[in-house]
């Protein structure tokens, strides 16, 4: 076991899977339901395959970036500024990212359990969870992420085997359901459901740069399935007109299922499901933020930025209303986490351009 | 004539005497390196310096010097350390060798009590005063020689010439010799004090496995390990901690497994305690830990030989203490502290059956009144209708509301745990019909709690019961009480939210460099075979990854000869012997 900062890539693999993992049960089945039809089980496969073509275009740019992170890369091959610029872009993208997930999970917990309780008030109960995993820092949330993705995972396999009675094949009738068209539209417009791929390319410098292709690889791969299994179920169980209006899909499978008298409905334990890998997911994300401006500024503490960052996301999230790209699944945001794609490749390209060649810092890489 | 002078007691009045004019009068702390320099320079006008002079305790000083070979100044030092004829259980004794036809001055020095008087007086004292006086024919060049080799037929005796090592030697039950004209004086160990002797384990008891425990003396704990490990590279540094009280302390590895860097981080950690007195391994392991604010123990303490023997050949370090029957073992993960010593001694389904039934124990007890709360508050569509309304009409009458209930019951409970250890053994068991019976029945008579809820609780102590490791139970027990407060005021979702604050400070924290999580937050490599379930005793090869330790293989793959061989070859050498 080392001792130095960092984790392996069964961690590095749980963190991204719960990235997507969230965004799956909250609201991708639905979405995909509405651009597919009935077809739109064939989403999840075809965005799978372009994240796959993603990923082989990203690394094969990587190759010869050793164990660089994407900031590093960046300062190395076009100096100090276009670093700050990358850094700053990245942090901006995720901090809309975030913005956006934070008001939609409060909402969907409001509606789901805390009916009684005033937004502002879940949404502090993030921002402790949002905190703390900032304070700890990634390479802890990476810890436990090993643990706890996995449980939450199992609930939400539990959930889908327990709907099967209601499955009714008839649903996935027309096959292409909308069409080709509306299939390729859609498929390509959902992929900023792996916009979390963003990530890996600050996650490197902690996990050996020979375990980059079995992380991304095996991420999207998990991911892919999950998004599948979950879209088909969703599918199976509501003909895609009803499926396209219901909000929270597991949520809605959930309730269907029956267990005797002894345990009336299970829907709460997707809360419990949906609370942890949100909060996770939320803490991640915001660590990755921390990280990122720590590290484009050179700051040599990233505790001192948690507290104002926290109240900057807390009032935006008030604010994004106003904004267009407030609500998952919406055209401008998808557009807008596709590009956030785009960022890493271009840097890379740069990196490539100009040849920042691999440095073996703290001995994290080994190839 | 009583009830006259109470009598007169009231209607005459008399001034009370003075029974006790004692004052506690202020001290000082007396800096002596401050006087010392002050009469070195020359500046001993100062009133307050000569003042600090005066009090400056001598004895530390003494102590730097040598043994003089006249034994008039040795006398003077040791009378004066040993505060002697003031000091009762100190036994200072003159008496005269001769060594061919020359008579020396001697005197010895030892403590009453903690000595054999026995062995001091026959191997010590009587071949000095009586065997000196026999005609050796043999010519005498060095007097001191001569004594050590001929006149003391002692096992342990050496020649110590500073009064540091003489002192520190005598107030660990030796006895030292002076002998005029010679520059050192003869120490033997002479140890001998009223101990327990070795019995059965108290908190760590077992059906199935050994039943010693450690006691309070540490060469006997040292020699109960050495009895198990019968191991050439088993390693004991000796050390002392403590400015003025000296307790010894062992840190003990097998050379040939532990880290090496592991054993030099907790030799400096024990080296660098600073502290006047040490009484008990649990102030050494708060002394040692890295986390003092974690709730979670770190350390692990056993008072079990076997589990310390365990738990050395997997590549940990133990630390004993004088004076403690508990034995501290580190690093320490949370496997440690889930399984107990039996776990190793009977066979693996029986194991993983039982560590299944701690592990539920362990949930329950940490969650399960806080999932009662979130489940009645904000869930209440997952409990079956029927229940629903037995509990609705149970809570019908209280007027609490849930939290309350529970906070009150569950503070009772400790109240009653913390009574029931506290009181003597005899009225310890009226506590718990006391506690547990008349309080429960009559909480519920009364209204205050509801039925279902003494029954949440009572199911919760079971679960904290079936925790093995006492600090562990602890710590769990402080954090049940966050959880009850979360789930009462976000339902599943606080539940969650704790989950994952609590996997965060324990995945945070280490224990001497090894993530207290392991192996599990981060995952370890290798075939460590003793997680959450334990594989059969054949298969489990491997030492544990997190500890590096320098040889990282147990037992062979094959472990079981006959299972390849009737003759046994495979499984290495033959062990008749």
């Amino acid at each position: 076991m080392r001792n130095k900062e960092g984790f392996g890539s069964w961690e590095s693999i749980c963190l991204l899977i719960n990235m997507i993992f969230v965004q799956a049960i909250l609201y991708f089945p639905k979405d995909a339901a509405g651009m597919g039809g009935s077809a739109g089980w064939i989403i999840p496969i075809a965005v799978t395959i372009m994240a796959y073509i993603y990923f082989a275009i990203a690394t094969g740019f990587y190759r010869q970036h050793g164990s660089l992170g994407l900031l590093e890369i960046c300062e190395k091959s076009a100096g100090k500024v276009f670093k700050i610029i990358v850094g700053l872009l990245a942090a901006l993208l995720l901090m809309l990212f975030e913005v956006s997930l934070l008001g939609e999970y409060a909402h969907s917990l409001k509606i789901v359990s805390l009916d009684k309780s005033p937004l502002a008030y879940i949404l502090i109960l993030f921002l402790v969870g949002m905190i703390a995993a900032a304070y700890y820092g990634i390479e802890v949330i990476a810890r436990i992420s090993a643990f706890i993705v996995p449980i939450c995972i199992l609930g939400f396999i539990l959930i889908t085997i327990g709907v099967i009675p209601e499955y009714h094949i008839d649903n996935l009738f027309p096959i292409l359901g909308k069409g080709v068209n509306s299939l390729i539209s859609g498929s390509t417009v959902s992929l900023h459901i792996f916009s979390p791929l963003l990530l890996i390319f600050f996650l490197i410098p902690f996990f050996k740069r020979r375990n980059l292709k079995r992380v991304g690889y095996l991420s999207i791969t998990i991911s892919g399935l999950i998004l599948f299994w979950a879209t088909l179920s969703f599918l199976l169980i509501y003909p895609y007109e009803m499926a396209a209006g219901k909000k929270i899909p597991i949520f809605q499978m959930a309730r269907l299922i029956e267990v005797g008298n002894y345990i009336q409905r299970v829907e709460s334990v997707f809360v419990l499901v949906f609370s942890l890998a949100s909060i996770l997911y939320m803490g991640a994300l915001f660590s990755f933020i921390i990280h990122i401006i720590a590290k484009t500024l050179d700051l040599d503490r990233h505790q001192p930025i948690i507290l104002p960052m926290a109240v900057i996301l807390y009032t935006m999230t008030f604010y994004k209303r106003g904004l267009p790209f407030h609500i998952p699944g919406n055209q401008m945001a998808n557009i807008l986490w596709i590009l956030a794609l785009l960022l890493p490749i271009i840097v890379l390209i740069i990196g490539s351009i100009k040849k920042v060649t691999y440095e073996n810092e703290g001995g994290q890489d080994c190839e | 004539m009583g009830i006259v002078k109470r009598l007169r007691k009231y209607i005459i009045y008399e001034k009370k005497s003075i029974k006790n004019d004692f004052e506690l009068k202020e001290t000082k702390s007396v800096n002596c390196g401050k006087a010392k320099n002050a009469s070195s320079m020359d500046r001993f006008d100062s009133e307050e310096l000569k003042d600090y002079f005066e009090k400056c305790p001598d004895k530390d000083e003494y102590l730097e010097e040598h043994v003089s070979d006249e034994i008039d100044n040795n006398k003077r030092i040791m009378k004066k350390i040993y505060n002697i004829p003031e000091n009762s259980d100190i036994i200072y004794r003159e008496f005269n060798i001769s060594v061919q036809d020359e008579n020396y001055q001697a005197f010895i020095v030892f403590i009453d009590g903690m000595t054999d008087s026995s062995i001091i007086s026959n191997n010590i004292l009587k071949p000095l005063m009586i065997l000196s006086n026999f005609d050796i024919k043999q010519e005498v060049k060095d007097a001191g020689e001569f004594i050590f080799n001929r006149l003391i037929p002692f096992n342990q005796l050496k020649k110590v010439n500073n009064f540091k090592d003489i002192v520190s030697n005598i107030n660990f039950g030796g006895c030292a010799i002076f002998v005029n004209g010679l520059e050192y004086a003869y120490t033997a160990d002479t140890k001998k004090w009223e101990h327990r002797a070795v019995g059965e384990p108290n908190s760590e008891t077992v059906i199935r496995g050994p039943q010693e425990a450690f006691n309070e003396q540490i060469r006997a704990n040292t020699a109960l390990l050495r009895k198990i490990l019968k191991d050439k590279d088993l390693t004991i540094k000796g050390l002392t901690i403590g400015k003025r009280s000296n307790t010894p302390c062992a840190v003990m590895y097998i050379r040939d497994i532990a880290n090496e860097s592991l054993v030099q981080e907790v030799l400096k950690r024990v080296k660098s305690i600073k502290v006047d007195y040490i009484f008990d391994s649990g102030e050494l392991e708060q002394l040692l830990e890295d986390s003092t604010f974690l709730t979670a123990p770190q350390i692990f303490a056993t008072e079990r030989p076997d589990t310390v023997a365990r738990m050395l050949a997997q590549g940990n370090i133990a630390v004993i203490l004088d004076g403690s029957p508990y034995v501290l073992v580190m690093p320490a993960t949370i496997t440690e502290f889930l399984s107990t010593p039996e776990d190793i001694n009977i066979r693996f389904p029986y194991v993983n059956f039982i560590r299944m039934i701690r592990i539920i124990g362990v949930i329950i007890a940490l969650l399960l009144p806080g999932l009662y709360i979130a489940v009645t508050n904000y869930h209440q569509e997952m409990i079956p209708t029927n229940l629903l309304f037995a509990i609705e009409a149970s809570r019908e009458i209280v007027p609490f509301p849930t939290v309350i209930e529970i906070i009150v019951m569950e503070f009772s409970f400790e109240l009653i745990r913390e009574a029931g250890i506290r009181v003597p053994g005899a009225i310890g068991s009226t506590i718990g019909i006391v506690g547990g019976l008349i309080l429960g029945q009559a909480a519920v008579t009364a209204n205050l709690v509801s039925p279902i809820l003494i029954i949440v609780v009572a199911i919760t102590a079971l679960g904290s019961f079936s925790i093995p490791s006492f600090s562990m139970s602890f710590s769990i027990r402080i954090i049940r009480f966050a959880y009850i407060i979360l789930g009462s005021i976000a339902g599943f979702f606080g539940i969650g939210l704790g989950l994952l604050l609590n996997s965060l400070l324990l995945a945070s924290s280490k224990s001497f460099g090894v993530p207290f999580l392991t192996p599990f937050g981060p995952i370890t490599n290798g075939k460590y075979s003793d997680k959450i379930m334990r594989k059969p005793m054949w298969k489990q090869e491997k030492r544990p990854d997190y500890l590096n330790t320098k040889d990282i293989i147990k037992q062979p793959e094959v472990s079981r000869g006959w299972t390849h061989s009737d003759k046994g070859e495979e499984g290495g050498e033959d062990n008749e012997k």
